[in-house]
């Protein structure tokens, strides 16, 4: 492993949402310019990391560092200000707010530069360009996630956290969404994704983590998981 | 100060009683009803009108009977709960929540400007005023001993209305208006008719809010606007959450810790000089901050709702349910509604079942279902659906939708997420209203009844997140699963035996018992639902359905949010659904679950049916796979 | 004809202070998804502080600055000692709502402590009315609708423009998005308060003003009202409750003129009845009314 700094470095983090914890003691890094994966079996906390990292929950235990600099229970919308920018699953854009007005705010805390973000964003989603004017709530769900996405790349982050981008989406657009993300890999950001089709994120991570009942389980490159025997019985069904 | 006592205490038994009947509506069904004070002042115009005779000009209003005081006040319990009827049609039948509490407030307003306005009702500003020592006279009593009698007539009411109450609270009326509290879909989903119960509670607390009234005058002998004002209502409220919602002894507590208590120690207070009117208004202030402090700090009040507790010791130890992982509070009862769906949603995705085998050591069941032999057109049909449609705004949700679920097998009904599967179910089971399309159940056409009715016919859906009643017990859910027309009447509740174990006949609980046995949950009978885990929420669910014994149950994403150690006890379960003869559609992201247990696979995709056949069969299906199996990505090229 | 016009005018005066108190109605259930109860104290505090200051200085002006200085402390207050804090708690709707109602009862009380519960007179030199138009104002509502229109106008500029009101939109449509993006809902929820109150104390002064006279539960009753013409509008909706706020204090207006205007909270209520059950989501949407839906 190179010794380049990580952009993210997780260590014993521990959370949940009031009762006992969902997460526990679980670690991870993200580097730069790499997909670094998060799998496992449902109720595995996979979700909860993600919040947890990004600041929508505060941990218990553990700390977060970003590009060196510890940022642990931070709440998110200081983590942006620092980096780290989060995509949810789920109300991931603005309905009432056009596409412009979406990439708009998601430049929120720049300072500077948001319309040059903006035509830079539209070259790597030409799609979105073409309906600018248009409102969130009449786009279909794989434009949706595009803008999500877009949203989510405003602030030129260095980690980009990414919570199922692909879920209910047609394998079309499945294919799609990993073109972008193999592009904005190369932009030299630190993907971290929790995905569903469990085989298609191993073929595309640099890394992964197999989280099991909110622990770490095995990591390893996404090949060396692809044919892991452990992680085939853990949950990786014999049709995705 | 032998008169300061009688006072108190009689102004405590009638708060007593309003607060009663409010704890009804409340308390049970769950309504943040803003009108209750406007029953209670009705019943006392109403009495006042009944008794008092015609008065000299220019004192005007309604009637000015002189009828003798028990009838009044059965007059005035008449006239508030007509009252409530009708707010009650209007504001329960589609609102729920501030919208309820909102128009309530209007109704309680336009009585009291009305009141205060409208002379020829009830003589405007001036009132009405004269009822003294109503059956006093008639008893012979003097004044002083007039006291005393009014006194122990008012504690005698309201040991009435409390014996009433406590009969109420344990009976299976009782439990089926918690349930609407708790979780209104599916006590819907269970065969209650939501507007018609809580309805019925309405009218009952309305009841009592005027008998409460009716007391009350004879208790002022007079009555007019600056008596009440429609905000005092916040007392009562106050009273019921500081005591406890929903326990009728914590709603006694409350009555004498914020009425009498603070309401009467203060009276002794020295007058500041120079602001008068401190000491009442102190009185206020500290019954609203008491309120505050106890919504955000012990909204259960001081003595919590006590769920009923079954004192059989359980006969089976289940190791395979002590492995569960411990439950996950916090989501429920902390979090808004809104950021509960978010959780919700963001675990549907999950990966598949543990091959056969794998899960926690248990061995293989049985062959795949689908490799039974399948007989499929011959086989009658339980579920005909065809030509379904529905949309929202421009969005097609349900387009041309058809299939046919076979009577007595296991289908799934898979598809990718916006397919459109759970708004077919929600069409199916009567929660959304079709556009166009008709839906037979065992011959029976479906579509456009409401949800109560169709699962009176025999048919039950789950949802997508475990629906629980999670304030109730996991016996007491299990016992609701059955819509029992004959028991669950308010008669039956007041006239049959009162306390839950007793108003269920033995061999019903027994049953439940037995259910709960079967699905490992025989532990956790007397624990309250909402703490339990998603997992064993599920479970409880299936309980529930074990219970009612439905022709046809929809199970919709039942594997969502639970732990995959479950899936086996979760085939078993649905085995023991087609065991007992019924139907099963189930829902699912989890193919190899599909595949475990569905006999005959629905496949949707924007809106209609793409294929239907064994699972087997559709593996090969092109269509289906294009539109939702999926292949790894990468050489494949895309439009 | 005249006689429409002139009941019209009337009309339009409650109809700006109506749409004042309205839209500050919204925009404290935009940022928090809170209906405030105790929004009408906010205008009974406003109405205080601009009377006890106009006793010792006779100036109007202080008066009214005084009285949305006085709003907007209160509903700060309102914000960090009660609202935040059951929101961050994840403390429900309703409980948070019955909150709201013993909030309003506390300070009803705390104003019958140090102001007695008894009418205060409030009279300020309202000029003769003269013709503005097809109107007939006396000067002093005259100025209210163009106060009304000012600040209206400044509230249009900051919610559209500003940085900060697209912060206030954003917050509204999705929270947990907007913190996403950056933004700290909590202070702009703190802030947009704030500036609520600072109209609605405004809205408090010229309604004592214009009725010229008030006690501690005024601001009780025209919340009622004011509730209609929120709800009229689409809750959260800053422009259509303003055109809610307008066609309701019309409406009122009219029927208070050719029935009786002492029944007018009753005809709110119907009015808000009326659209709850029909257009729950307000006159200007399109939604579904059943409950499942």
């Amino acid at each position: 492993m190179s010794n380049e700094e990580a952009a993210l470095s997780v260590q014993g983090l521990t959370a949940g949402y009031g009762g006992p914890p969902i997460i526990d003691q679980v670690n991870l890094t993200a580097r730069r310019g790499a997909i670094t994966a998060i799998v496992g079996p449902n109720g595995a906390g996979k979700s909860t990391l993600l919040k947890a990292v990004a600041g929508l929950i505060q941990p218990t235990a553990g700390r977060v560092f970003v590009k060196g600099k510890e940022v642990t229970g931070q709440p998110v919308e200081t983590l942006v200000r620092r980096g780290i920018a989060y995509v949810p699953q789920v109300e991931n854009v603005f309905p009432d707010l056009t596409i412009r007005e979406n990439l708009d705010m998601g430049g929120y805390v720049r300072k500077s530069g948001v319309r040059e973000r903006v035509e830079q964003l539209f070259i790597l989603f030409p799609d979105l360009k073409v309906s600018a004017h248009r409102r969130a709530s009449t786009l279909s769900g794989g434009q949706r996630t595009m803008l999500a996405l877009a949203r989510g790349l405003m602030i030129d982050p260095a980690v980009l956290i990414l919570d199922e981008p692909s879920a209910g989406l047609s394998p079309r657009f499945q294919g799609l969404i990993w073109e972008r993300i193999e592009q904005i890999k190369s932009t030299n950001v630190a993907v971290l994704i929790v995905e569903q089709n469990t085989r298609e994120t191993l073929r595309h991570a640099q890394w992964a983590y197999v989280l099991v009942l909110g622990r770490n389980r095995l990591e390893g490159t996404g090949r060396d998981l692809l044919e892991d025997d452990e992680v085939i019985d853990l949950y990786v069904g014999r049709l995705s | 100060m032998i008169q300061y006592l009688i006072s108190i205490l009689t102004e405590g038994a009638i708060f007593g009683i309003m607060a009663l009947g409010l704890n009804v509506i409340w308390g049970w069904s769950g309504d943040f009803d803003l009108a209750y004070y406007g029953y209670v002042a009705l019943g006392a115009y109403m009495t006042l009108v009944l008794t008092i005779g015609r008065q000299p000009p220019p004192a005007e209003y309604i009637l000015g009977l002189q009828l003798p005081y028990l009838v009044a006040l059965l007059g005035a319990v008449v006239s508030s709960a007509l009252m409530g009827l009708i707010v009650g049609l209007i504001a329960l039948r589609h609102l729920r929540g501030i919208y309820f509490s909102i128009v309530t407030l209007g109704a309680v307003y336009v009585l009291y400007v009305l009141a205060g306005q409208y002379v020829p009702l009830f003589d405007g500003y001036n009132g009405l005023s004269g009822l003294f020592n109503p059956m006093g006279d008639a008893l012979g009593l003097d004044f002083q001993s007039y006291q005393y009698f009014f006194l122990g007539f008012c504690v005698f009411m309201f040991i009435l209305v409390f014996i009433f109450m406590a009969r109420i609270s344990g009976s299976r009326f009782g439990l089926a208006l918690r349930t609407l509290r708790e979780d209104e879909r599916a006590a819907a989903a269970f065969g209650r008719d939501i507007y018609l119960l809580k309805l019925r509670a309405y009218v009952l607390g309305a009841a009592f809010g005027g008998l409460a009234g009716g007391l009350f005058a004879a208790y002022l002998s007079a009555f007019n606007p600056s008596a009440w004002s429609p905000i005092e209502a916040i007392i009562l409220y106050s009273a019921i959450l500081v005591g406890g919602k929903g326990n009728i002894k914590g709603v006694v507590l409350g009555v004498v810790v914020m009425i009498v208590l603070i309401q009467e120690s203060t009276r002794f207070l020295p007058d500041v000089p120079g602001l008068p009117n401190v000491v009442p208004a102190l009185r206020e202030i500290v019954i609203g901050a008491v309120l505050v402090l106890f919504l955000r700090f012990r909204p259960q009040g001081l003595l919590p709702e006590r769920r009923y507790v079954d004192r059989l010791p359980p006969n089976r130890v289940d190791p395979g349910v002590d492995v569960l992982p411990p439950p996950r509070p916090g989501t429920p009862d902390r979090r808004p509604r809104p950021a509960r769906d978010r959780d919700r949603r963001s675990t549907r995705a999950f990966p598949p079942l543990p091959a056969p085998g794998a899960a926690a050591g248990a061995s293989v069941r049985g062959p795949l279902a689908q490799d039974r032999p399948e007989v499929s057109t011959s086989v009658p049909a339980a579920l005909v659906v065809e030509g379904l449609h529905k949309h929202f705004g421009g969005v097609v949700a349900v387009d041309s939708c058809s299939f046919r679920v076979p009577k007595g097998q296991v289908t799934g009904l898979i598809g990718p997420n916006g397919a459109g599967k759970s708004t077919a179910i929600d069409l199916i089971s009567g929660f959304k209203l079709p556009d166009a399309g008709t839906i037979f159940f065992e011959g029976t056409a479906i579509q456009g009844l409401p949800p109560h009715r169709i699962s009176r016919l025999g048919l039950i859906r789950t949802f997508q997140t475990p629906r629980e009643w999670p304030g109730l017990t996991v016996l007491e859910n299990v016992l609701l699963a059955r819509w029992d027309p004959e028991r669950e009447t308010l008669w039956r509740g007041l006239i049959g035996p009162g306390r839950a174990q007793r108003s269920t006949s033995k061999s019903e609980l027994g049953r439940a018992r037995e259910i709960l046995a079967d699905l490992g949950l025989d532990k956790l009978g007397n624990e309250r639902a909402g703490n339990l885990s998603g997992g064993q929420k599920r479970l409880v669910e299936f309980a529930r359905i074990r219970m009612a014994e439905p022709q046809l149950v929809i199970l919709d994403e039942p594997m969502g949010g639970v732990n995959p150690v479950l899936g086996e006890r979760m085939v078993v379960a649905i085995e023991g659904f087609i065991a007992s003869g019924t139907s099963v559609i189930i829902i699912e992201h989890n193919l190899p679950f599909i595949e475990r247990v569905a006999h005959h696979v629905v496949v949707m995709s924007q809106g209609s049916v793409i294929a239907t056949g064994p699972f087997e069969s559709l593996r090969s299906n092109q269509s289906v796979i294009d539109a939702y199996l999926g292949e790894v990505s990468g050489e494949v090229s895309y439009e | 004809m005249h006689e429409v016009l002139l009941t019209l005018g009337f009309g339009l005066v409650t109809a700006a202070i109506l749409s004042l108190s309205a839209v500050a109605f919204t925009l404290e259930y935009a940022v928090t998804r809170v209906a405030n109860l105790s929004h009408g104290e906010i205008l009974t505090i406003g109405a205080y502080a601009a009377y006890l200051v106009q006793q010792s200085t006779g100036n109007a002006l202080l008066a009214a600055l005084a009285a949305a200085a006085a709003g907007g402390v209160v509903a700060l207050a309102m914000h960090t000692t009660v609202i935040d804090r059951f929101v961050r708690h994840g403390v429900g709707t309703m409980p948070t709502f019955i909150a709201t109602l013993g909030m309003s009862f506390v300070i009803q009380n705390v104003l019958v402590i140090f102001f007695g519960a008894a009418n205060v007179a409030y009279t300020i030199p309202q000029g003769a009315p003269h013709q503005v138009g097809p109107f007939l104002w006396t000067s002093t509502e005259e100025e209210i609708i163009i106060s009304a229109l000012g600040i209206t106008a400044v509230l249009y500029v900051i919610i559209t423009y500003t940085k900060f009101g697209k912060a206030l939109r954003a917050v509204f449509q999705n929270r947990d998005l907007a913190r996403v993006t950056g933004i700290n809902a909590r202070l702009v929820a703190a802030a947009t308060w704030f500036l609520a109150g600072l109209v609605a104390g405004y809205a408090g002064f010229i309604l004592a003003e214009s009725v010229g006279t008030f006690n501690p539960y005024f601001g009780f009753s025209f919340f009622l009202i004011t509730l209609t013409a929120a709800v009229a509008g689409g809750l959260g909706k800053p422009f259509s409750t303003m055109a809610g706020a307008i066609i309701v204090g019309i409406t009122l207006e009219f029927t208070g003129g050719y029935i009786s205007s002492s029944y007018e909270l009753a005809f709110a209520f119907a009015i808000l009845a009326t659209i709850i059950l029909v257009r729950p989501r307000g006159l200007f949407t399109n939604a579904g009314r059943a409950i499942f839906e």
